[in-house]
């Protein structure tokens, strides 16, 4: 009985032990940890040259890609063994082995198999410079045809169909920014500013809601490197990694698409044929992608076609719903809400004094 | 005990001066629509497309020194700014055939690098060449990343240029905004144009600073207009009065061999 209790006494004690050298080496930051860019280490001295552990490409850059994307020479996989070996040889050799798990899928000095890059999971540590200013300067005066075909399709032009095609295929908004194939999470914007002055109603739709209300953002290298691969055409201080991009603080990139204006939808006949920037009317003198809060339609730039003197009932809803809101408060009716571009989330609400 | 007294007066100044006006004192923002639709040159309707404008406080009398270097700007036109560094009349043509000033213009496609064919440009050969070991032969890549391979001055040199001159003209003054008028060629419109203080209205010069080529001519349109405050102004640059000056210079004209495209 006694022997027993020893026995328990120790593996107790070994158990704790362990634990402790665990715990003071993740304290170190070396092990179960993720791999921060910003640990002093990690971004001086020879590392503060990307390059000092990251290649462009990398040598698997031939293999499928997660995005099904056709291969191309890119940043595909994590640094080679030599870039954490130099300080952390140590932590390889401890805890069995368990700061191999930081790239590796299994947490053992015998790992093989990468996690796959970039961890999706894990918060960004950078956020993205780009300034639509310059990018606007030097894109074509002209639109494609096909940017508002019947079809609803905008070519990627990272994936230019046919080698010799009839028309020119411009550069434009489009190289960025394409529909959506997949109706992506989305949700009504929070308004702080206003009180609502009703209870939410159902909506109706006269259309549902599609993937090709939407577009979408680059979320990789792809439409970049058709100019900038290897650091190409940028200003002489910033050929590196830091034209695009920046150290922060780790954030969870958001996934849902947030809009005051559900209903809007970018391919509808009257929107489709428009320029870009006849609605985002600030994106061509906006010099830092991190500046714009949203997409940034000013409510102007609806106004132009739906609050006018025109018969047709669409051409001046905007006025409509706004009257139609003053008349209810007056009649002390409850309050009007607007449809047209809003769901009962929005259209609520107090109506801003920029819609009137 | 005199000075200590006028300290004090001056540190009480000097925090009334430092505190910003209260919202309700400070003039709401005003908006101005530059509209460009109706321009003509020589009588034909000019489409004034994705050109840049540029708004500085102050009318055309308070900003009479930048009219001065308007004036006087030296420009190169585009196609001797190309001839100067010994680009190909291919490549000049594969500009000039959708009026592009860079190739970001648009895509190279196969025809401009197929030898055999008539449109073929050297430039874009070279460089689709260059970018064939580059891709471990991916013709695909080489094709579409063709920018990333080409000599700096073709690429980018004549927006350089450009930026040179601007900096030029402007001299170190600061616009207040810029923006570009649509591809239809319709307007522009500065946003959020915050007026002096308390000022009621104020006045706004609007140009493009930098010269619009059109045929062997450039122009620069430099016109004044009130804004008040949470309002929209509009100015019709085609009616150039009093308010409006258009410096219009004859522009040297590179000439090029015949072109294949249009």
């Amino acid at each position: 009985m006694r022997h027993r209790l020893q026995l328990v006494l120790l593996i107790v004690t070994l158990v704790v032990a362990a634990g402790s050298s665990f715990r003071k080496a993740s304290a170190e930051g070396t092990l179960g940890r993720i791999f921060s860019h910003n640990t002093k280490a990690h971004k001086t001295g020879k590392y503060s040259n990307c390059s000092a552990c990251h290649s462009l490409p990398t040598r698997n850059w031939t293999s499928p890609r997660r995005d099904k994307l056709p291969p191309f020479p890119d940043v595909n996989t994590f640094p080679s063994h030599i870039s954490c070996f130099g300080c952390h040889t140590k932590d390889i050799y401890s805890a069995g082995g368990a700061f191999c798990g930081t790239c590796h899928v299994v947490p053992t000095m015998r790992a093989r198999a990468v996690l796959a890059f970039p961890i999706r999971s894990h918060q960004s540590q950078f956020t993205t410079l780009f300034p639509h200013s310059t990018h606007q300067d030097l894109i074509a005066e002209k639109r494609n045809d096909l940017d508002f075909s019947a079809a609803h399709f905008i070519p990627a032009v990272f994936v230019v169909p046919d080698e010799k095609p009839k028309a020119p295929i411009f550069y434009n908004c489009s190289i960025c920014h394409q529909n959506l194939d997949q109706t992506p999470k989305y949700l009504p914007r929070k308004l702080t500013l206003f009180k609502p002055l009703s209870e939410p109603a159902p909506d109706t739709f006269t259309k549902p809601v599609t993937a090709e209300f939407f577009k979408d953002s680059p979320d990789g290298h792809e439409s970049c490197f058709n100019c900038h691969y290897q650091f190409k055409n940028l200003p002489e201080d910033k050929k590196g990694c830091n034209a695009c991009h920046e150290l922060s603080p780790p954030y969870l990139e958001k996934k849902v698409i947030q809009r005051y204006s559900i209903k809007f939808d970018h391919q509808r006949p009257g929107h489709v044929e428009k320029d870009c920037t006849a609605c985002h009317l600030r994106i061509t003198q906006n010099k830092d992608v991190r500046a714009m809060k949203d997409a940034d339609v000013p409510i102007l730039s609806c106004k132009a076609c739906h609050a006018t003197q025109e018969d047709d009932e669409w051409k001046h809803i905007l006025t409509t719903e706004v009257e139609k809101r003053d008349t209810s408060i007056a009649n002390k009716q409850p309050a009007f809400q607007c449809t047209y571009c809003h769901t009962s989330a929005i259209g609520r609400y107090e109506i801003p004094p920029s819609h009137r | 005990m005199h000075i200590s007294r006028t300290l004090k007066i001056l540190m009480v100044l000097a925090c009334f001066v430092s505190t910003p006006l209260p919202a309700a004192l400070q003039s709401a923002p005003g908006s101005l629509e530059v509209n460009v639709k109706n321009v003509k040159i020589d009588g034909k309707p000019a489409k004034l497309s994705r050109k840049r404008f540029y708004l500085i406080p102050g009318g055309l009398t308070e900003n009479a020194a930048l009219l001065t270097r308007i004036k006087g700007a030296e420009i190169t036109s585009k196609s001797c700014y190309y001839k100067g560094i010994q680009a190909s009349d291919q490549y000049i043509c594969w500009l000039q055939a959708e009026n592009c000033e860079s190739p970001f213009c648009r895509v190279v496609d196969g025809r401009y690098l197929d030898a055999t064919d008539k449109l073929a440009v050297p430039e874009f050969i070279a460089a689709y060449n260059k970018g064939l070991p580059l891709y471990k032969g991916n013709t695909t890549i080489s094709r579409q990343w063709v920018l990333t391979n080409m000599p700096d001055a073709l690429v980018n040199g004549y927006y350089r240029q450009q930026q040179k001159v601007l900096g030029t003209v402007l001299a170190g003054l600061k616009p207040l905004q810029s923006s570009m008028t649509d591809s239809a060629g319709i307007r522009t419109i500065f946003l959020d144009i915050a007026l002096p203080r308390t000022a009621e209205k104020s006045k706004y010069l609007v140009s493009n600073v930098l010269p619009i080529e059109i045929g062997d001519k450039s122009y620069v349109w430099t016109c004044e207009k009130d804004v008040e405050a949470g309002k929209k102004a509009v100015l019709d640059i085609s009616k150039a009065g009093k308010n409006c000056e258009v410096t219009v210079r004859d522009l040297k004209v590179c000439a090029t061999g015949p072109c294949g495209e249009k």
